[in-house]
This record gives structure tokens, sequence and C-alpha cells, in this order.
């Protein structure tokens, strides 16, 4: 629950970001109202995605690493233990 | 009535630029403040890309100085409208505009506009007119400020088309497009929800509360965020609609005419034969270089004449036969054009002071070293009540030189299908007449008679 509420908080604080900050534009087609609306929460799922993949490719590339790096330990431990 | 010229057509939308055209050239000006835009993109690796693949119209610089720079593009033959357009073609376009946007997003620049009227037809390729559509990308932006453009212009054109029956042709009367709110309007209540309409649809009309807040749509605007991610979202945004584009957009059902070739009832085989023997003959002694084939049904003779060296334009009322003589131009890689028009109500010109596009007579007035009217005549005499001498007039102001005809005479099943009891009006009506309508303009250079009736005729303008 604790990690439910922290990740919509990250969430409301990335869109807060992202809807804060301004560009100039110089296209001269018509953007829309609710398209543009459209297209933007399209891309917060989008953005929201990768993040997610990324942590998760994290998580496991930390695990792997640490797994790995337990190996070696016990690899180089075991043979003074012997 | 006179050739586009340069002093009637003039474009004035695009900020960055104006468009003449000449007889023989386009000549674009670029407007001070995008000279540097201009020259980057003209320069890129990208736009050279294009141009070899034939993606956009070739560019050279005529002049770049300090009354600015103007550019040339060699005129596509034959300038055809989306209201004009096949559902094919329709499709075709709109995967042109995704595919170069997502190359130019990859390559650090971004589509401006994303309309069909800045696609033209050269033969059944698509190609983008306007060198002036792309820009450098704020590599911050996730926004693709033409997305609502595409949607508006293409997709929901095609969702129309698809899920509502709209014919493609009322685009004429919509520069923009459609709003989501119009199609969500037109259609049941269950169907809105349809996976493949909630996203272009049904979504944006709920958000529209939200969107009449100013402030909502300037930050939306607005956005900022890390390259990589803007990168993602833009490729992904286009992806998306090219998936939308396709499912809206299948291959078309077939119709009464699109079979009409196969069931031609009328015909024996040796009768095709002998036809198609008359109009290869007929076309080599005419050796055109341009061709107008009007009522071309699935363009069996439009191809004959593309085999023969020929730009074909041809020009079809029924949208799903003009559909397929797109498909067989495109599958053969022949110079043929398809147009969704009738002769007899032909498209008007469109836009600001109605200069914007130009009407179809006036592009196809003298364009054709050879007319095309195999069996159409009866249909115009029948269908749209128009005089014989009305529909020689117009031919001659059609062809330059060549006029090939099929007469379908009175006692012929199709004639008396399209009769229907206007014997009257109708029923005496002889091949004499015919001859008496055409031989003010008219020679008549080769004549032969089919064993079902019909006639083929050969002439040439006096």
């Amino acid at each position: 629950m604790r990690k439910f509420s922290a990740l919509f908080s990250w969430m409301v604080i990335a869109i807060g970001f992202l809807l804060a900050s301004e560009k100039q534009a110089h296209a001269y087609a018509d953007p829309g109202s609710s398209l543009l609306i459209l297209q933007t929460v399209g891309s917060i799922v989008t953005a929201t995605g990768l993040y997610f993949r990324r942590r998760i490719a994290s998580f496991f590339k930390r695990g792997k690493s640490t797994e790995t790096a337990a190996e070696a330990t016990e690899q180089t431990v075991s043979p003074a233990a012997k | 009535m006179t050739q586009p010229s340069g002093a009637e057509f003039r474009t004035f939308r695009d900020p960055a630029g104006s468009l003449t055209i000449e007889s023989d050239r386009v000549v674009r000006r670029v407007r001070p403040g995008y000279e540097d835009a201009t020259r980057e993109f003209l320069s890129s690796k990208l736009r050279q890309q294009w141009e070899d693949r034939g993606d956009m119209v070739a560019t050279t610089v005529a002049s770049d100085g300090p009354d600015g720079i103007e550019l040339h593009h060699p005129r596509i033959w034959f300038s055809t409208y989306p209201w004009e357009w096949t559902l094919g073609q329709w499709r075709a376009a709109a995967e042109l505009t995704l595919k170069l946007q997502q190359e130019a997003i990859a390559a650090g620049w971004i589509l401006k506009d994303a309309t069909p009227l800045n696609i033209l037809f050269r033969g059944s390729q698509p190609v983008l007119v306007d060198v002036l559509s792309f820009e450098k990308r704020d590599p911050q932006s996730p926004v693709w400020l033409a997305y609502a453009q595409f949607v508006r212009t293409f997709l929901l054109p095609l969702i129309a088309h698809k899920w509502l029956h709209w014919p493609l042709s009322v685009t004429s009367s919509r520069r923009d497009g459609f709003e989501p709110h119009e199609i969500f309007s037109a259609l049941p209540r269950l169907r809105r929800f349809r996976p493949e309409l909630l996203w272009p649809v049904t979504l944006p009309v709920l958000l529209e509360g939200s969107a009449e807040n100013p402030e909502n749509t300037r930050k939306a605007r607005q956005m900022h965020r890390d390259p990589e991610i803007t990168t993602l979202v833009l490729g992904k945004s286009a992806k998306g609609l090219l998936k939308q584009v396709r499912r809206a957009a299948p291959p078309p059902g077939e119709t009464a005419w699109s079979k009409y070739e196969s069931t031609a009832a009328h015909y024996t085989a040796a009768e095709i034969a002998a036809k198609q023997k008359f109009v290869k003959e007929a076309i080599a002694t005419a050796a055109p270089a341009s061709v107008l084939d009007v009522g071309a049904n699935t363009g069996t003779y439009s191809l004959m004449a593309a085999e023969q060296g020929a730009q074909v334009l041809a020009l079809e009322g029924d949208a799903s036969a003009a559909d397929r003589i797109w498909q067989r131009s495109q599958a053969a890689g022949a110079n043929v054009t398809p147009v969704v028009a009738n002769l007899a109500w032909p498209t008007p010109a469109y836009g600001w002071e109605n200069s914007e596009t130009h009407a179809l007579l006036e592009r196809m007035n003298k364009k054709f070293d050879l007319v095309l009217m195999l069996a159409v005549v009866h249909h115009l005499l029948l269908h749209d009540q128009v005089p014989l001498e009305n529909i020689v007039h117009l031919i001659a102001r059609l062809t330059r030189k060549w006029l090939l005809l099929e007469w379908v005479p009175l006692q012929d099943p199709m004639f008396q299908k399209l009769l229907r009891g206007r014997e009257d009006l109708y029923g005496s009506l002889s091949e004499a007449q015919w001859a008496a309508a055409a031989a003010p303009y008219f020679e008549q250079v080769r004549r032969e008679e089919l064993s079902n009736g019909r006639v083929m005729l050969l002439y040439r303008l006096k």
C-alpha cells in the first residue's frame, strides 16, 4: 500500500512538472484542444510505461549483479574455508 | 477557360512561404525569418533521401540572396484533390505522411502540418509536395502540434467512411477535416466505445470540458520532457496513428461496377478481343503522351494506354471501381492516376475566393492528346440528360487531337436498361445523329462495328 501511494505521488509530481515547463512552438496548423490534451495523456502513459520498464530492468540488473557478486565472494571464500 | 496560371493561384496560409503555379513549374518563395530553417532542411540528408525515393517533390534553389529564397519544383502532371481520391489513395497518402514523420523524428525534425492537401499523386504513388512542412523539433517537446490536424483531416474522414458510410468526397466541404464530436454524435451509442473509435473519437469528446479551459491547452502545448522520452513518445504516437489508419481503411469491398468487366454479359470473349484490338491499334496510331479515360471502370483500357507509353488520367464516378484502378495501377507500376469524379457533374473550385483549388474541367482543359469515351455517351445522354451536341463540345475542349469512342446503339441491353420508358425522347436515336453532332469538331479516321452491334470509332480534331 505504501508502495502504491509512493507511485501515485510520483505520477502526480511528474505530471505537474511536465505541465509546468514552457517552450515555443512554430507550427501554424490548429493544434486542437481536446485532441491536444489527448496527446498529452498518451505521452504521459508512454513515459510512465518507460519509467516502470526502466525500474523493472534496473531491479533485475541489480539482482543479477548482486547475485554475481555473492557467487564471486563465495568462490573466493570457499577454498579458504575448505 | 485557361490553364491555371501564376496570377490566378497563389497560396497564403503558410507563414513560412507562398506558392505560385506556373505553366511548366511551381515557384515557392520563402518568407523573411524562415530562410535559415529552409536552408538547413534543404541541405539535410533527409530531404535528399526523400527526393531520391520519390517521396518528396524535387526542389532546386533558383535564388538565395537578400531578397529571400526562391525555390522551383517540377509540376506534377495532374493534381487531384483528396475528395477525388479512392480509399486506397487516402491510405497511401496517410501512410506516406506518417512514414516521413517517423523518419523526421529520428533525424531531429518534425512535420509541422499534416494534411492530405500536401500530397499529390504521381501515377499511383503519393508524393509530399510541401518542402516547408518540416521544422527542427524541440528535443524536449513530446507534443506533435500537427497531431490533431492529422486526426481531423486523415483519420476521422476514414473512420466516418468506414463506420458511417460517409463518402470521402464530402471532405471537399471541410478544408480542416472533421471534429471528433461530429463523428461521435453520428455514431450509435454502443459503437462509440469500440476500441478503434474510443481513442480518436470518444475520448476527445469526453475531454472537451477540460479542453475548454485555455490554461489546460496552453500547458499541454508547452510540455517539456527528457529528449529520450520525447523521441519515444513522438515515435509511438505516429506508430499508433498508422495502426488506426490501417484499421479504418481496410481493402475495399466489391460493387456491381467493380465486377462489371467480369460479368459483362453483353460481350462475348471474341467481341472483347475485337474491341481490345481496335483500342490498341488506335492508341498506336495516335501515339499519345497523355490520355483521359472517361468512365474508366476498373481501368483495363487506361492500363493499356499506359503500357503504350502514355500518362493516363482515369475518370470514374464509382469509388470502388476507381479504387480497383488504383490497385491495378500500383501493382503494375503504371502511370495511371485515378480520379473519383463525374464528367457530367465535375468537381468545382474550392477555397478562399474559389481560388485555392481548381475545378476539374479547368485542370483537364486541352490537357490530353487522346480522350477515350468507351461506352460512356449513352450514360451522359440517358442518365445525365446531356444532349449529344453538348457532349461533343466538351470533348473538343478536353482533347488536343484524338477521340476514341465506343458507340452503344439503341438495341444494346445496356442502352435499354438506362432508357427506362423514355422511348419518346430517345427511342429513335441513331449513330447518324451522333455523327452529325461530331462533324463540326471531328473527322472520322476509322470505324469498326463489333458483332454485338457496338461501334468503335476513332476521330481526329478538325
